[in-house]
């Protein structure tokens, strides 16, 4: 498979004369199709990379591509579902998932048709027409990706999109995100700092170390698909998750 | 109203007969009271005013030069309702307001938005604005009044100049206020700069510029009626220094009571509009 997403020495500073190296010559590339999870403690920079990728900041140095293309702003193909509730308020859970369909303009019957395909698939026919506010979090969060599948970005940037949940919401998101992604072989990149999350969804798992955000390593998640919850019990994933937190906990030690 | 509270006053409805609420639990911290007890304390506050109005004024303990018992106040707005007519006056008096406001509002808010979502605009007229905001309205009136004259057009613009300044800085914060989230996820599905700004900064900014009108309303009275006391020959401002130099105390107290009222009246149909617009705000989850 190809790359879709070609990084190439990124580096990001924030502020003026103190200023924060925040990512230092990050580069990486992201197939087609993969599942990409950025892992690493708070101030590792995976937010910023992924707003990065998202254009919705641009890199102090260094490249982004997306498909070929040297990425400035937000392009085409790249969806994105954030941490915070970000549903319109004013606008009704079919209006929210047309909300890009709309901005875009053309047919309005295959808009509707669109709408209620996508609705469907995440499972809110029932609520939509509802208003955000009458929403459990876990469902504010599906009309969230519902709204980023429907423009059908090819990428999907997820910034710790299940982070406000709570535990067992959390793991129904998770399963619902997986068995999504069965279906339909989107390239998704994540960030989260949760490591039984980032384990369970990866294939590809890049652990950020910060001061400054570099990587600290790349781990292949060689267990096959479909997975459950269940499956986080296996000795592999034990073995991984130890491996994992000594990384994290190391990192954590060091900044202290 | 939060669904939490209609549960609650479902509950003391479908259980009239149980104990009754006890005091404390009438001034708990944060908990709401049934719609039916709420009203009755709005209701209970006017009247205890009233009776104290009544019961100082016609105890002979001030002069009713000082302070008319509210039954000559009652004859005084029946004799200017219907030998004066002071409907007039009140229909001059909103319809000032009304172009005032509405011509300082219809600047205001588009440029409060557009200060509040462009860093340009704000950086270019924030530090002015403020500026003149802190000039108080009440002092333009001898030069409004040199340039314009002392018609109509004199109101209106000492309306504009006592509430443009202050609403456009209002709209300018509650715009900064929309989440930079909503932005955001806007940006990511495709928004340009233009549907940004029609499509998610003025929606979400809406409620919260709604309220700034209606705060900001309630000035405009205030400035007619000094603008009417200054100059003017009809309006409730006018009407007030009339009685005043007839030494009409009742008169006076129709005026600014009247002015209350009108205040109260605008308050409900603003509350009232709010709900209609906004449904989404009164739609909480359970």
């Amino acid at each position: 498979m190809s790359a879709i997403i070609e990084i190439e020495n990124v580096v990001k500073t924030f502020g003026g004369i103190q200023s924060v190296k925040a990512l230092d010559r990050v580069s990486l590339s992201i197939r087609a199709g993969e599942f990409v999870v950025f892992l690493g403690p708070s101030g590792c920079g995976k937010s910023t990379l992924l707003r990065m990728i998202a254009g919705l900041s641009q890199p102090s140095g260094g490249t982004i591509r997306v498909e070929g293309r040297l990425l400035r702003g937000r392009d085409p193909a790249v969806g994105m579902v954030f941490q915070s509730y970000t549903s319109f308020p004013w606008l009704r859970v079919d209006e929210n998932v047309g909300f890009g369909l709309d901005l875009a303009g053309g047919d309005t019957r295959l808009r509707h048709e669109k709408v209620k395909d996508v609705l469907d698939r995440v499972a809110l026919t029932r609520f939509a027409k509802s208003y955000p506010a009458q929403l459990s979090g876990g469902m504010q969060q599906r009309v969230a990706i519902a709204r980023a599948l429907a423009v059908e970005p090819r990428i999907l940037l997820m910034d710790e999109p299940f982070g406000a949940l709570d535990a067992l919401t959390r793991v129904e998101m998770q399963t619902f995100l997986l068995d999504m992604r069965s279906k339909d072989r989107k390239t998704i990149v994540f960030v989260t700092h949760d490591i039984d999350e980032a384990m369970l969804l990866a294939d590809r798992i890049v652990v950020l170390s910060p001061n400054p955000g570099q990587i600290a390593e790349i781990v292949d998640v060689d267990i096959p698909h479909p997975r459950t919850v269940d499956q986080t019990e296996r000795a592999d994933f034990t073995q991984l998750r130890h491996h994992l937190r000594r990384l994290l906990f190391s990192m954590v030690r060091n900044a202290a | 109203m939060t669904a939490y509270s209609i549960k609650e006053e479902a509950e003391m409805l479908a259980a009239p007969k149980r104990e009754k609420t006890p005091a404390v639990e009438l001034i708990s911290i944060r908990r709401p009271l049934a719609g039916g007890i709420s009203l009755t304390l709005s209701s209970l506050f006017f009247l205890v005013l009233l009776a104290l109005w009544g019961a100082v004024s016609g105890s002979g303990l001030v002069s009713d030069f000082f302070l008319p018992t509210p039954l000559q106040v009652v004859q005084a707005s029946w004799r200017l309702l219907y030998a004066e007519n002071f409907v007039g006056d009140i229909g001059v008096s909103v319809y000032r307001v009304f172009i005032g406001f509405s011509i300082a509002a219809a600047i205001a808010v588009p440029l409060g938005v557009l200060m509040g979502s462009v860093q340009f605009f704000r950086s270019l007229l924030e530090p002015c604005l403020a500026f003149t905001r802190y000039m108080p309205a009440t002092a333009f009136i001898p030069l409004l009044v040199l340039w314009l004259g002392i018609d109509d057009t004199q109101k209106f613009a000492v309306i504009f100049v006592g509430t443009f300044f202050t609403l456009t800085l209002m709209v300018m914060v509650s715009t900064l206020a929309v989440p930079i989230a909503l932005i955001e996820a806007a940006i990511m599905l495709g928004a340009t700069p233009l549907q940004l700004v029609s499509r998610v900064i003025w929606p979400a900014a809406k409620p919260a510029v709604f309220s700034d009108l209606r705060i900001v309303l309630g000035w405009a009275w205030t400035y007619i009626v000094i603008a009417e006391i200054v100059a003017a020959s009809s309006g409730v401002g006018y009407i007030i220094l009339s009685a005043s130099r007839f030494m009409d105390t009742a008169t006076i107290f129709v005026g600014i009571i009247s002015i209350g009222v009108i205040g109260l009246i605008s308050d409900v149909a603003f509350t009232v509009a709010a709900r209609m617009l906004f449904p989404y705000l009164s739609s909480n989850r359970s």
